[in-house]
């Protein structure tokens, strides 16, 4: 069941149209990176003093630009890693599929099936493009390792989440945002799955959680920023690999195990518990 | 024809779905306390507020991101959001209606234009109504709290909100002009994403819109719609900001040029 819902999550339009959307933002940042790297060493070379760390690989691909492609990229994953498979079981109900393969398989099973399915996916979708940015940046631009006496430019500072790894080793520093961004997102696209046995039309599942985090950013910025010292609680920063100093960003191991433990309780409620309990026929 | 759709649009789009209007009403409300208590927090240091000051405060938008002014880009996540929901609002319900009764409507009335014209006017409908409750609960707060009823900005929201710059002019700031510029922006950005959920679909309009929406906050071009969506980009509040005449005649021709373009799109749509 597993292997028949992971080639459903993979193998579907959506899935296609969205990872070509995320690719061709991270593509087109690829080549402003690179084009900036070189306009930027022309321009030293011309000084006489090359700056290694700041043309660094590390700050100069799309997890740590300050390009447009990288806002975009961050406010859009939450909507767009919802596209893929977080609508199925909203479909599969609506369709009267869902009847036909709980009579004719374990509910567990297809119900586990689809949770793991869904979060490759959404996790999937938004976290390649971001590796294939960082390989496309290799092949121009090389790794040096960055210091902590650029701090301001890098855009992490102490309290920033891994700073201390950040400074120490950049390479483990990007894999481990890789990774949350991963998790993070996958459980986005799950908890959205859910949400399908409270909202019953497809647009409106995907759209408005998207709305309701747009709406968390404005109470944060309006009172939370204040009352947090600066600590985001907002999905569209957390996973970010840089600070917005000016904006009083930052994320904390805290919260975001804070995020992790709702939407995994939302899930076991919702999912596991009303979907194990729900009369289908 | 076209009367006897819009009467049924009104009736189904938007009288029967009042419970979203009660949600958008809870909103408005939330929006304007917030308003009103970073507004009193300005009255302290003894400055007046007016009701423009509420409406400015979620209409405002952003200035434009310079990256050569060493400040980080922020999402204008309030504007994002009341623009997103309206437009949102507007994406849902034509296309469920072509799936379910409307098929039948159209059959019946053998009259494609009548549909399509009778949802642009529902979406014009729909927008003035959504930014009319959005516009009266502002006016109940401000009559509640004592403020001015006046159409004119105060100087000190722009300071308060991180807007002031340089080129930011001196206020009070006339603000009757973008009452109605801003309902009308967000109807010409509805209409275009209704014609392209003919061609992508409903998600890849909205995602589009959505982008849209950023890019503009993002970058300051008068070619993109939202511009005219954030009245402190305009000439009564900027320096070389966007001429008001100039956006009316633009808005309201992209309102007509999209209506015109998403008909023969749908007249050419394989439906049934």
């Amino acid at each position: 069941m597993l292997k028949y819902e992971l080639r459903k999550a993979f193998y579907n339009r959506l899935f296609v149209f969205t990872f070509v959307f995320c690719l061709l933002i991270a593509i087109f940042n690829a080549f402003i990176e690179i084009s900036d790297y070189h306009n930027m060493l022309a321009l030293m070379n011309e000084s006489g003093k090359i700056d290694y760390e700041l043309n660094s690989l590390a700050v100069n691909w799309l997890g740590h630009s300050q390009h447009f492609t990288m806002y975009l990229y961050y406010f859009s994953i939450f909507l767009v890693c919802t596209f893929p498979y977080s609508y199925s079981l909203l479909e599969e109900k609506k369709s009267t599929y869902i009847n036909q393969i709980i009579t004719r398989d374990k509910r567990e099973t297809y119900y586990i099936g689809k949770y793991i399915a869904t979060f490759l996916a959404g996790g999937a979708v938004v976290t390649i493009p971001l590796v294939i940015n960082l390989l496309i940046c290799a092949t121009m631009i090389p790794y040096y390792q960055v210091s902590q006496y650029g701090e301001l430019y890098y855009g992490v500072p102490q309290p920033y989440l891994f700073s201390n790894i950040f400074y120490s080793n950049t390479l483990i520093y990007i894999v481990l945002y890789l990774c949350l961004t991963f998790i993070f997102i996958g459980l986005w696209s799950t908890t959205v799955l859910s949400l399908g046995f409270y909202i019953k039309n497809k647009i409106t599942l995907i759209i408005s959680p998207f709305l309701g985090l747009l709406a968390l950013q404005f109470f944060y910025n309006s009172i939370g920023a204040g009352l947090l010292n600066g600590y985001t609680i907002t999905p569209l920063f957390l996973i970010r690999l840089r600070s917005d100093v000016s904006y009083g960003a930052y994320n904390s191991m805290e919260v975001i195990l804070i995020w992790f433990m709702v939407m995994i309780a939302f899930n076991t409620i919702t999912y596991f518990l009303k979907g194990g309990n729900s009369d289908v026929i | 024809m076209l009367s006897n759709f819009i009467i049924f649009d009104i009736k189904n789009g938007m009288i029967r779905k009042y419970k979203t209007w009660i949600y958008c009403l809870v909103m408005c409300t939330i929006v304007n306390i917030i308003a009103h208590y970073i507004i009193m927090n300005a009255i302290d240091r003894g400055t007046v507020a007016t009701f423009s000051d509420y409406v400015l405060y979620y209409t405002a938008g952003s200035k434009p991101f310079n990256p050569l002014e060493n400040e980080a880009y922020s999402i204008p996540a309030l504007w994002l959001f009341q623009i997103l929901l309206c437009t949102f609002m507007c994406l849902v319900y034509p296309l469920d209606d072509l799936n379910a009764t409307g098929k039948i409507r159209l059959i019946l009335s053998r009259s494609r234009s009548s549909f399509w014209f009778a949802k642009c006017i529902w979406i014009c409908c729909n927008t003035l109504f959504y930014y009319g409750l959005f516009y009266i609960t502002s006016l109940i707060s401000c009559i509640i709290t004592g403020n001015s009823i006046c159409l004119y900005a105060s100087g000190f929201t722009s300071e308060i909100m991180g807007y002031w710059s340089e080129r930011t002019l001196e206020g009070p700031y006339l603000f009757e002009a973008f009452y109605l510029l801003i309902p009308l922006t967000v109807i010409a950005i509805s209409l275009i994403q209704m014609t392209m959920s003919l061609l992508v679909g409903k998600l890849y309009s909205f995602l589009i819109t959505a982008v849209g929406l950023l890019a503009s906050s993002y970058f300051k071009t008068s070619y993109l719609l939202g511009e005219y969506a954030m009245p402190i980009r305009s000439n009564h509040f900027t320096m070389n900001g966007y001429d008001v005449r100039a956006g009316y005649i633009y808005v309201l021709s992209i309102i007509v040029l999209t209506s015109v373009i998403g008909y023969f799109i749908f007249n050419k749509k394989d439906i049934i």
